[in-house]
């Protein structure tokens, strides 16, 4: 095999096209294929990950697709940063999978799986891409399975859910795709590295527009305030399993997208900044207005933003150490939400509120123990993993002397023990009889599989450390980026 | 590994956590086996622990455990409380629901507390201080009910400490480059002070948290009455003196050097003070006996802060020998209070009456217990006291001296009205078939920890000896001849030089007794519950006549303006205004589309034009 | 007053935009990429139609992408409206008779236009998603023109299906020949030579019948959801 199908970044890509593509086909042969055939695409990419990842440790991976060196084809870059993203997301697309088997039961499934192949294909692309256009692509591709996946339940306000997503996001994409063409026409180059080195024949003063115009396209899609009216909605009309891909995916690849973009092409001080302003707004309001919420999946939807906030804001420190703890707090809460989301819908359905937790410690404790697990792991509790990325993100933040900037991310976390220990404390209401039903074993088995990642790296966080620290130096070296990039 | 080193010494704590998890499934006995196992174990092992310090790298930093003869102290506590806790659990919690998790937490409790004290670095201390903290908070909310507001509100302002000292670590890292304590001590001192002022106070304020000092002491209340109760043994006798265990690191070993450490320790030995008084007030008020005791509790960790914070020799002494003390009583009477719930299950002063006969055991407990905290001679808390007041008053702080007598006097009218509404009085018919206690499981541990009171009471050199060890890591110049800095012990000072004072204070009670007897004893009359005078009024049926309704209404009249005004209702205000902002904030998001749209088109209006503006 | 303020930030960002769109030197040669392409696209894809050959070629990848997001939005529309039924209706009239043949009448020539545009779009104007998007109209003069017509949703999407799995494996056996994805493995050919290009004509007929077939299978969801039949 590997003589005659070489492995190659473009597989992550691909192949789920592929299976999508081949879907419907082999639906008319057994029913039983439509969940079958995305589980092996997830194991697939799974392994070209195993096989890839630790050779663009070494050395980062770079494709030129149909063999046009860049500037004139596509190219694909497969650096540290960029194997850290596609292979998260390729687990978490395999976890989600193999809990949807028995949770998901919503018709069509065909499509379901199709979308949900393509929302991990789409953000995989976004992280791999050099190419600004391509990137656009992808990020169309992700942000359309998103919103069919979001009215995917097909009620009144799911539909309603769906729809506000597509507006903003149509707004994401017109304001990209904007500023995509205003690089163009001043360079007329769509390969980022190139970009980067042409970006003096743009006026400083036409920058400024593009970078508001990219901050802001990308920024929808990572859930920054103000842009992030559509998730608090998408997030709990959307089926769990694809809430939870929100959560770990879809935020990531734009997050990815804004730092890449933002640290080749703008590299001021200025935009630095404000980014880590906008996460640390994002973080405080978000936090506070989850501090209310009485239904679950908001309440999440909330902590999500708050999470990915505290990620920016460790990301716009631009250090290395900030774009670790950045990276570190993306890792953590890609597992731990998921894991979350996974875990209510498990235990309360789609629907839940506070309410619908009170006494799950006796009727599922193995849930409830999970959700615990989860919660203590996403306020950053030692020995868990959230303890270590908040604690990164402190000390990145320690080491460039901002000191406010600690004392709020603290102050947050409190108000994020309130209500994620409010829901805790609802499991262990005396109420409802000991173990009723049962949940399914791919469902315990997905959750078991998150949990011992949370454990994993709570107990050894130095086993990701050497993974952190190799996408951190590709993130900031922009110079070895386009240099490698470029080199023929 | 080396037996004799931390790591397996750790690894025996938590281990047996999980094994006894594990081993619920098999069987219950078995299960309890392994706890107790555990937990003797690891109190064992103590005496056998290595000098050597043991390091590892996690996550990037470098974390450096060891003991250090304070430590040893504080852990010495924690293992004199631990086995009774868990002994007392077997037959306390069988009764209850998910004794897996129960043992599991307590053990953690346990282990984490060990672990926080072999923590020669910041950030282990930091990490076994916020796993002690989820441990016992799971503990806390472990009855359901209103034990989860309990709970959670303990857990809050726990985090709200904890995330103090996170804030004071972070920085300390970044100034120092080591978390190690000795290292940021070095560098701390090159600080300005007013950073340090800055730093040592976010640090003190995070332990004084889990010391319950006033004003951060709002969860203490709820959380002590809501626990279960061999648990809240544990959770008072220890878990909040590993507060005071901080305070004493950050005071003595970090801080001291600073132009502001004098100042910041009488501003806490006030606070103590204060502590003390107040808390003693609100005791009285309680008509539940473990609120009773909680407030109890806050009191008394008022005086080992007002020692701790003086620094004298003297007044380290008295703070760490009153936190030995307080943890024994203390855990004596919340066992004994527990013993009355487990049987009658009942907690409430105004229900419980005349347990005496039915309950013995218990109330020999609760009586050894209150003489200790009452300070009455012969039993341990009586040395504890007596250091206390003479190192204030050597230290010329007569308005301290004051306020803690004063404290002190109050809290006998508070173990007054445990002791007498519990066990004294006329046996109800509705407590006929209350039975005492089963021997080996609930009253061995009270009567092992009343036995403790009384020989540190004699003997109070078996725990100056460690104190004086512990002291003199922290710096303080102990000389040989310690004993003679107080006139409570004799030359050689392994004992008390009593005599004196037994037959003084014998001879005021056995006259007190005495005329007691003749005078009232012999016009004993028996009535009835009900025969109380109601001025002329026809009780109803559901008006509770009983003697303890109201016991101390005019004592209540007279420290109304003091207590009308409460602390924790301004916290549960700042909570309250915290949580509306959050709900304000929420309303952002008003589920409009075109609204979320109006939000992106300004954000983008602003963003150009403020960057047009910038350029 | 809502929509003056609307009005004016709408202004306000258009201006932003309009500075720096009349910011670009125009006609000055600064398209060092594009100049590439003119230069040198015929010798080295054998594609005489420049935009066909960056479509299908230099940016393949992306045209593999617009695919992909076509695919989507056919597929999430029928995760949507699946199972949905619209109300019976009898507004419509029947088609008149002139309709419905000379529907029937057009289908077949509309298929040959679109197809000879795909099949040709390396060398003339054009390419597949003209082409696909012709042979949809096609099929929505049918829909339209005959009352009781329905696509055949299986057939569209086998060939949807089969479509999409030649433009990827198309790019695969790049890959296996020892290449990189979606390099071109045919020879070159003589250029203006229908057969010629290596397989850019190959990938745009695929592009072209998933084109059609989508939008074909798009429009037949919607008219069926709207007529009130499954």
């Amino acid at each position: 095999m590997p003589e005659l199908f070489p492995l190659s970044p473009v597989h992550y890509v691909a192949a789920p096209l592929l299976a999508a593509f081949l879907l419907p086909l082999v639906a008319k042969l057994s029913r039983s294929f439509i969940k079958i055939l995305p589980g092996l695409t997830f194991l697939y990419v799974l392994y070209v990950s195993a096989v890839l990842y630790p050779q663009a440790l070494q050395a980062p991976i770079i494709e030129q697709i149909a063999g046009w060196a860049p500037p004139l084809g596509i190219n694909l870059y497969y650096g540290p940063m960029a194997g850290l993203f596609a292979s998260l997301f390729s687990a978490l697309g395999f976890i989600v999978w193999l809990y949807s088997l028995t949770q998901m039961k919503q018709e069509p499934l065909d499509r379901f799986y199709i979308l949900l192949m393509m929302l991990v294909a789409g953000a995989t692309g976004m992280v791999l891409t050099g190419d600004i256009f391509n990137l656009f692509v992808f990020m169309e591709i992700t942000a359309i399975s998103a919103y069919s996946l979001t009215a995917f339940l097909r009620e009144d306000d799911k539909a309603e859910a769906g729809f506000k997503y597509i507006l903003i996001g149509s707004l994401a994409s017109a304001f990209v795709l904007l500023g995509i063409a205003i690089l163009y026409s001043y360079t007329g180059t769509l390969n980022l590295a190139d970009l980067a080195l042409n970006m003096d024949k743009v006026p400083l003063s036409v920058r400024v527009i593009v970078f508001g115009l990219f901050l802001v396209g990308f920024g929808i899609e990572a859930e920054i305030f103000p842009l992030n009216g559509w998730a608090p909605d998408a997030y709990s009309a959307a089926p769990a399993p694809v809430s939870a891909l929100f959560a770990g995916i879809t935020v990531k690849a734009a997050l990815y997208a804004l730092a890449r973009v933002t640290i080749l092409l703008f590299p001021f001080a200025g935009s630095m900044a404000l980014i880590s302003i906008l996460g640390l707004v994002t973080l405080v309001i978000s936090e506070l207005a989850a501090l209310h919420q009485k239904n679950l999946f908001r309440m999440l939807a909330y902590s999500s933003m708050g999470q990915v906030g505290l990620a920016i804001a460790a990301l716009g420190l631009f250090t290395a150490e900030g774009v670790y703890a950045a990276l570190f707090a993306m890792i953590n809460h890609a597992i731990v939400k998921g894991m979350l989301f996974l875990t209510v819908f498990a235990m309360a359905g789609g629907s839940a509120t506070l309410d619908g937790l009170n006494g799950m410690g006796r009727k599922k404790p193995i849930l409830s123990l999970l959700f615990t697990l989860g919660a203590f792991a996403i306020i950053g509790l030692p020995p868990f993993s959230g303890f270590w990325s908040k604690l990164s993100v402190l000390t990145a933040m320690g080491q460039t002397g901002n000191y406010a900037m600690i004392a709020i991310v603290l102050a947050t976390t409190i108000v994020e023990a309130a209500y994620f220990l409010r829901a805790t404390g609802r499991l262990y209401l005396s109420e409802g009889n000991p173990a009723e039903g049962k949940t399914p074993l791919s469902a315990i088995a997905a959750l078991a599989v998150l949990a011992a990642g949370i454990l994993w790296i709570g107990f050894f966080p130095g086993s990701i450390d050497e993974t952190l620290t190799a996408g951190a130096q590709d993130l900031l070296d922009t110079a070895k980026y386009t240099e490698g990039v470029l080199k023929d | 590994m080396d037996i004799t080193g931390i790591p397996f010494f750790l690894a025996v704590s938590f281990g047996g956590a999980f094994l006894a998890y594990l081993m619920n499934f098999a069987h219950r006995f078995l299960r309890n086996a392994v706890v107790l196992l555990t937990v003797s174990a690891s109190a064992a092992l103590l005496f056998w622990l290595g000098d050597e310090t043991f390091s590892m790298e996690m996550g990037g930093f470098v974390l450096t455990l060891g003991k250090t003869p304070y430590s040893l102290f504080f852990a010495g506590i924690v293992a004199l409380l631990a086995v009774p806790t868990v002994l007392f659990s077997f037959t306390y919690m069988a009764k209850e629901e998910r004794p897996a998790m129960y043992y599991l937490n307590l053990l953690i409790t346990i282990a984490a507390m060990y672990g926080i004290l072999f923590s020669l670095d910041l950030l282990s201390l930091f990490i076994f201080w916020e796993i002690m903290t989820w441990s016992s908070f799971l503990l806390t909310i472990h009855k359901g009910g209103n034990a989860t507001k309990a709970g959670v509100k303990y857990f809050l302002y726990s985090a709200a400490g904890a995330y103090a000292i996170l804030f004071s670590v972070v920085i300390l890292y970044n100034m120092s480059g080591s978390l190690l304590i000795e290292d940021v001590a070095r560098s701390f001192v090159l600080q300005n002070p007013l950073m340090q002022l800055m730093l040592a106070g976010t640090l003190l304020f995070g332990f004084s948290v889990k010391a319950g000092l006033m004003p951060m002491h709002g969860w203490a209340p709820d959380a002590y009455a809501e626990s279960p109760a061999p648990f809240t043994a544990l959770f008072s006798g220890a878990l909040s003196k590993m507060g005071i265990f901080g305070m004493g690191m950050v005071l003595y070993q970090i801080f001291l050097q600073s132009p502001f450490s004098l100042p910041v320790r009488e501003l806490l030995a006030w606070a103590g003070g204060i502590t003390s008084a107040l808390a003693t007030l609100r005791a009285i008020q309680q008509t539940d006996a473990k609120r009773l005791l909680a407030y109890s509790s806050v009191a008394q960790l008022g005086y080992i802060v007002m020692g701790l914070a003086l620094g004298t020799p003297l007044s380290m002494m008295a703070a760490l020998f009153i936190t030995l003390l307080h943890g024994v009583f203390k855990a004596m009477l919340f066992f004994a209070v527990g013993a009355v719930y487990f049987r009658t299950g009942l907690t409430d002063l105004n229900e419980l009456r005349g347990l005496i006969r039915r309950m013995p055991v218990s109330f020999l407990t609760v009586l050894m217990a209150i003489i200790s905290l009452a300070n009455i001679p012969p039993l341990g808390g009586f040395v504890g006291k007596w250091l206390l007041y003479e190192s204030l008053i050597q230290s010329d702080h007569y308005f301290l001296v004051i306020v803690a007598f004063f404290s002190s006097t109050a809290s006998f009218l508070y173990v007054y009205r445990l002791i007498f509404s519990i066990f004294l009085g006329q046996e109800e018919k509705e407590f006929e078939h209350v039975k005492e206690v089963p021997f080996l499981t609930m009253q061995l541990p009270m009567l092992a920890l009343a036995a403790v009171t009384f020989i540190t009471g004699i003997f109070p050199g078996i725990v100056l000896a460690p104190i004086s060890s512990a002291l003199t890591y922290l710096g303080f110049p102990i000389q040989h001849d310690m004993w003679s800095m107080s006139m409570l012990f004799n030359e050689w000072g392994n004992r008390m030089n009593l005599l004196a004072m037994i037959s003084v204070i014998g001879t005021v009670f056995l006259t007190g007794f005495t005329i007691l007897y003749f005078y009232r004893m012999r016009r004993t009359r028996y009535v009835t519950t009900k025969d109380i005078h109601t001025s002329g009024e026809v009780p109803t049926e559901n008006e509770n006549l009983t003697y303890a309704i109201n016991f101390y209404q005019p004592f209540e009249r007279a420290a109304h303006p003091v207590l009308s005004k409460s602390i924790r209702a301004w916290i549960d205000w700042i909570g309250r205004s915290v949580s509306e902002l959050g709900d304000f904030l929420r309303h952002i998001y008003t589920g409009d589309g075109q609204t979320y749209a109006w939000y992106v088109v300004l954000f983008l209006t602003f963003m150009l034009a403020a960057g047009s503006w910038i350029l | 007053m809502k929509k003056l303020l609307a009005a004016f930030l709408l202004g306000f960002i258009g201006y932003y935009l309009y500075t720096a769109f009349a910011g670009v030197p125009f006609g000055e040669n600064k398209m060092e990429v594009g100049k590439d392409y003119l230069e040198t696209t015929v010798p080295k894809t054998g594609a005489v139609n420049t935009v066909t050959s960056i479509v299908v070629n230099y940016r393949g990848f992306d045209t593999l992408g617009e695919v992909t997001v076509l695919f989507l939005a056919a597929t999430g529309l029928g995760a949507i409206l699946f199972g949905m039924k619209g109300k019976p209706e009898d507004k419509h009239r029947e088609p008149s008779s002139i309709l419905t043949t000379g529907a029937k009448a057009l289908f077949p020539i509309i298929v040959l236009l679109g197809a000879y545009i795909f099949i040709h779009g390396h060398l003339t104007p054009g390419g597949g998603f003209q082409g696909g998007t012709i042979i949809a109209t096609g099929v929505l003069i049918l829909i339209l023109g005959i009352k009781s017509f329905h696509a055949n949703h299986a057939l569209l999407s086998v060939m949807e299906s089969l479509a999409g799995i030649t433009f990827v494996v198309a790019g695969i056996l790049g890959l296996a020949f020892g290449k990189n994805f979606l390099e071109n493995i045919l020879p070159l050919g003589t250029p203006g030579q229908v057969l010629s290009a290596g397989i850019i004509p190959i990938i745009y007929i695929a592009v072209g019948f998933k084109v059609g077939a989508e939008l074909a299978g798009v429009l037949d969801t919607l008219m069926s959801t709207t007529r009130g039949e499954e």
